[in-house]
């Protein structure tokens, strides 16, 4: 039996350009994966459709731009932080911008890097962590204004640096992210 | 209120976990559980000789004064020792009592990161037996 891990396709989004502003509505983005920008609804736009049918649609456009899984885990940490916050907790909630930020990090991926564990830090920016053993982890905090700080470690290597997201994702990064195993076959042999 | 004493090598301390996503399904710590508050300091609690009845009141504290109510997810240990062999030093305040804090974060949001995950790697499983 042989274990063949997928074959890698070529990735180029990271290296597009993006832009971000800040949006009036929370937990909604408008974001168009042709031409790689956020938009804010700055004005109000008379929409044909009823607010629940919009909701819908967003969520459907979100689910493809992002993982499933991702999106759900995003979610779950956006209201618990919100809930402490509205609490008293010490903690401020998810950063709006830094939501936006994550989703256009998320949709900059290539398919075969697997999920990866959601979290915030304690200054709401959003986290996303990969894990293979406790000697192999990558971390990476995306704050409002779209610098991402991340941190990897692997045996005795330990790389940390940040980049901010409107220039795309370093080749450095994207290497660190495919030392994460994805997706393997199993061949039944003869 | 006087420092505490000097933290010794073998003593544990603990990082009490305040959200359900600071640590795996596995209960393994995640960085973010490490992660630095603004004042650049990562807070915990001595434990070595408390029971179990002391741990879950020091839990009780941490839940009200970070969730403002009581959450009681538990802790992650992690040895004294393990913590300055990585060059983090030890401020044990002991305010509130037992409190250690921990420092050495570094000048930057990339090292805050890179230092929570070294932490998060030499930190045990998340535990709440002194709930049980």
């Amino acid at each position: 039996m042989e274990l063949a891990v997928l074959p890698r396709k070529p990735h180029t989004a990271g290296s597009r350009p993006v832009q971000v502003s800040e949006r009036s509505s929370p937990l909604v983005v408008s974001f168009d994966p042709d031409r790689y920008y956020l938009q804010s609804e700055t004005k109000p736009i008379t929409s044909p459709f009823s607010k629940a049918d919009t909701e819908q649609f967003m969520s459907v456009t979100l689910s493809k731009v992002m993982r499933p899984k991702v999106k759900e885990a995003l979610a779950a940490v956006i209201t618990e932080r919100q809930e402490a916050w509205e609490e008293g907790a010490n903690y401020p909630p998810v950063s709006d911008l830094s939501v936006a930020w994550a989703c256009h990090f998320i949709g900059s991926l290539p398919n075969d890097i697997p999920d990866p564990e959601v979290g915030a830090g304690p200054s709401g920016e959003v986290s996303f962590d990969w894990y293979d053993g406790p000697d192999h982890i990558l971390s990476i905090g995306i704050q409002p204004d779209g610098t991402m700080n991340y941190a990897y470690a692997s045996g005795n290597d330990r790389v940390h640096a940040s980049r901010n997201l409107e220039k795309g994702l370093p080749s450095s990064l994207l290497g660190m992210l495919y030392t994460f195993k994805i997706e393997v076959l199993e061949h039944a042999a003869g | 209120m006087p420092p505490g004493k000097p933290v010794a090598r073998k003593e544990t301390l603990a990082r009490f976990s305040v959200f359900s996503h600071e640590v795996l399904k596995d209960g393994t710590p995640k960085v973010d559980l490490f992660m630095p508050d603004p004042s650049h300091t990562v807070s915990v609690f001595r434990i070595d000789g408390l029971s179990n009845a002391l741990i879950k009141k020091v839990n009780n504290t941490v839940d009200m004064a970070r969730r403002k109510k009581l959450v009681n997810y538990g802790y992650c240990p992690v040895n004294a020792g393990s913590v300055m062999d990585n060059g983090f030093p030890l401020d044990p305040n002991d305010e509130p009592k037992h409190h250690v804090n921990i420092e050495g974060f570094g000048p930057d949001a990339s090292t805050y990161r890179a230092k929570a995950l070294l932490l998060s790697q030499i930190a045990g499983k998340l535990t709440d037996a002194h709930f049980k």
